[in-house]
């Protein structure tokens, strides 16, 4: 006899005995895997915009002279680095997370079912709002990637960019805390934190960083929509001492930002490590701290970073939050060190490995680069800059979100999306990241300035540029693939519940789940409690 | 297999707390939103030649009162929880709608507070900060009123009883977020607005 995870009255639940889903449609869908699928959903949307400009400035910039996208570059340059990381890497993990997590932990939804779909579409609309606003007209700054003040009367374009990302930016919260609240009390019953799967760790540690420092740039808009709308001097030049203010509310939210695109992809790239070795990553004692203290120290280091680079005057923090930013090298080691010790226990080919191993390349190759960046003494306001965060604030977590979704394919899809397909993809992705990103590094080494339309300089330089774009074709066919792949791949083949051999809670369930998740889950007794059923 | 039966004890009591737990972390970002704006205020005032401005004075006696009607409804918010878990439906329903009454009272003079500034957003940064203080808390105090009037409708269709009255508690500790929210805003702006 087991415990029914849906008994009348739970918060959330659905008893089975009314099994059939009423035939929800989008716009009221409340189960978390619903939610969760079209998080991911318009995630891939949001990437398409984001790779298509994104193309169309790495052909402006291949070659020198050609007027590709007139004089918008600055505007298109925007759009780009604002809607990759915040429309799409970041509401990308939170679906998965929606989807994956009460799964992990034996829950029937999340905390706020409601709540969650609610989050979805105000990032959707916040979204569009976002976009909208640049097809409007050039927001008064040019948007996130400047952290400079801007002061003065904004255009409409302004208004609509800061009430947009005023709306993902609350989704955002909002979706933190239905996960934090799931994660804490909706776990089955016999499942302790530190029982708790990696996945579900990382999107723990996300979330409380997201409550943290997600709100101080909400303000930090409402005070500049009062600004430009009204036609204040706050952020004014004159007006002393706001420019910091301006400055730390950005990085606050953008320094973590960052970091958290791939906390999550770590939490997971662990669970697949886990599922191939078919045991818990290695650690001392009956409760093995090492991932879970790695994951959270990322984490607060991520937060610790916060104005590292910011140009603030007289901060008197700035070499402290340097060191932070440098150590959050150590727990990606640590956790790198404990998937090769997994390693000894892999006995069949599990083919998301593959995206952990690539991964850990694109890492390696950012890390070789920071150091010979050091050595070098490369300004950071160079195209290094462009290529470090291609290579290790998009590539990485892209190969390790691509990843994540063929290892839990059968469960966000009911079927497992086609390895052939997806060995393509990840060379082709790993494959465009790593051109792309040399060619930046080595633009860089040479002093070429980043964030301008032509660069009028060496002829080397136009050489490199052409490769560039070459590596973001490539890139840009990878996550085409990916997309066909997740679309029809493995259609009309049938799955099992556990085809990957998980040890974890999500696969003792179906391919894909019932809407109330479990029809009964035993109390659990370990952190691997499928392994420990079988032995 | 029949000692996995054995439920751990925390089970349950987990279960229990959602709506709280959620609350908490709710109220702590949007205390966190307001920790920006304050980090704002204090950075400002800290560098300023003069602060506030020339010519700006916060009438106090609007202040006061202000912060009069949040302690009453702090008050009131708690007295809910308290009656339900006594059985006392009839005084619960009179304290939340005591809450509501001052909740919205206290809206209506945070509005005609706007409206006596004498200054606008775009005078100086001073301006803006204070209406950004003041919009802040006006939204956090609508949200707070929704909730309690959700709280105050369910506890009339008998869906809170005692025992089961996580809603009116959750309730009740949004709304004391939102009062601190209002007395730090109103020891920076009116209490310290001199000195």
């Amino acid at each position: 006899m087991t415990l029914t995870q849906a008994p009348p009255g739970q918060a959330g639940a659905e008893p089975p005995a009314s099994a059939a889903p009423a035939p929800a449609t989008i716009l009221t869908a409340a189960d978390h895997k619903t939610v969760g699928r079209l998080y991911i959903a318009a995630s891939l949307l949001f990437l398409l915009v984001a790779g298509v400009v994104g193309m169309l400035l790495r052909v402006e910039l291949a070659e020198e002279g050609v007027k590709v996208v007139g004089d918008d570059f600055a505007r298109l340059f925007s759009l780009h680095s604002t809607v990759a990381p915040i429309l799409f890497l970041a509401p990308f993990w939170t679906g998965l997370a929606t989807v994956i997590v009460p799964l992990q932990i034996g829950a029937p939804n999340v905390a706020f079912p409601r709540l969650q779909a609610t989050t979805f579409w105000l990032y959707v609309v916040g979204g569009v709002l976002v976009i909208g606003a640049y097809a409007v007209d050039t927001p008064n700054g040019a948007g996130l990637a400047l952290s400079s003040p801007f002061s003065g009367r904004g255009n409409a374009a302004t208004d609509v960019w800061i009430m947009g990302l005023l709306l993902v930016s609350v989704a955002s919260v909002l979706a933190a805390g239905v996960l934090l609240t799931t994660i804490v009390k909706l776990r089955a019953p016999g499942m302790t934190l530190l029982r708790a799967p990696l996945f579900t760790w990382s999107v723990f540690a996300t979330s409380a960083v997201v409550l943290l420092a997600t709100p101080v740039f909400i303000a930090g808009l409402l005070l500049l929509y009062l600004d430009q709308h009204f036609g204040g001097t706050f952020f004014a030049a004159a007006t002393t001492g706001s420019s910091e203010v301006w400055q730390h509310m950005l990085w606050l939210y953008g320094r973590p930002e960052v970091f958290l695109l791939a906390l999550p992809g770590l939490g997971a790239a662990c669970d697949i490590v886990v599922t191939a070795a078919r045991g818990p990553l290695p650690g001392r004692g009956p409760v093995r701290l090492e991932a879970r203290v790695a994951l959270v120290l990322f984490a607060f280091l991520s937060l610790g970073a916060w104005a590292a680079d910011a140009p603030a005057r007289d901060a008197v923090v700035l070499p402290t939050v340097t060191a932070f930013t440098g150590l959050v090298i150590v727990p990606v080691g640590i956790l790198a060190l404990l998937w090769l010790g997994a390693g000894r226990d892999i006995r069949r080919f599990h083919f998301p490995l593959l995206h952990v191993a690539g991964a850990l390349l694109l890492v390696a190759i950012a890390v070789i680069n920071v150091i010979v960046a050091a050595v070098k003494d490369v300004d950071g306001g160079t195209a290094w800059a462009t290529g470090h965060l291609h290579v290790a604030f998009f590539g990485a977590p892209l190969v390790l979100a691509i990843g994540a979704v063929h290892h839990w394919a059968p469960k966000l899809v009911g079927r497992r999306l086609s390895t052939g397909l997806g060995a393509l993809e990840l060379v082709l992705v790993v494959l465009g990241v790593g051109i792309m990103g040399l060619a930046s590094y080595l633009l860089g080494y040479d002093g070429a300035p980043w964030h301008v339309a032509d660069l009028a300089g060496k002829g080397s330089w136009q050489n490199l540029e052409r490769l560039a774009a070459a590596g973001g074709a490539l890139l840009t066919a990878g996550v085409l693939l990916f997309v066909a792949n997740l679309m029809m791949g493995g259609r009309g083949k049938a799955v099992e519940d556990n085809p990957v051999g998980g040890v974890t809670l999500e696969w003792a369930t179906t391919s894909p789940p019932p809407p109330w998740n479990f029809e009964q889950v035993a109390p659990v007794r370990s952190e691997t409690p499928l392994a420990e059923a079988a032995s | 297999m029949s000692e996995q039966l054995a439920l751990p004890a925390g089970g349950q009591q987990r279960e229990s707390h959602v709506l709280n737990l959620g609350t908490l972390l709710l109220g702590g970002a949007g205390a966190m939103v307001f920790g920006g704006l304050l980090a704002a205020y204090l950075q400002l005032r800290g560098v300023a030649d003069r602060w506030p401005p020339e010519d700006v004075h916060l009438d106090n006696y609007l202040g006061v009162m202000l912060f009069l009607t949040a302690v009453l409804s702090a008050v009131t918010v708690e007295w809910a929880p308290y009656a339900i878990k006594r059985g006392n439906q009839r005084q619960t329903l009179w304290a939340l709608t005591l809450t509501i009454g001052l909740g919205l009272a206290f809206l209506n003079l945070l509005w005609y507070t706007a409206s006596q500034l004498g200054f606008g957003v775009a005078d100086h940064a001073f301006g803006t900060l204070v209406y950004a203080a003041i919009l802040a808390i006006g939204v956090q105090m609508v949200l707070g009123l929704g909730y309690v009037l959700v709280a105050l409708v369910r506890t009339g269709g008998h869906q809170v009883v005692p025992g089961d009255h996580q809603l009116v508690r959750a309730a009740g500790w949004y709304w004391q977020w939102v009062n601190v929210c209002w007395l730090v805003a109103f020891t920076g702006f009116y209490v310290l607005q001199n000195r």
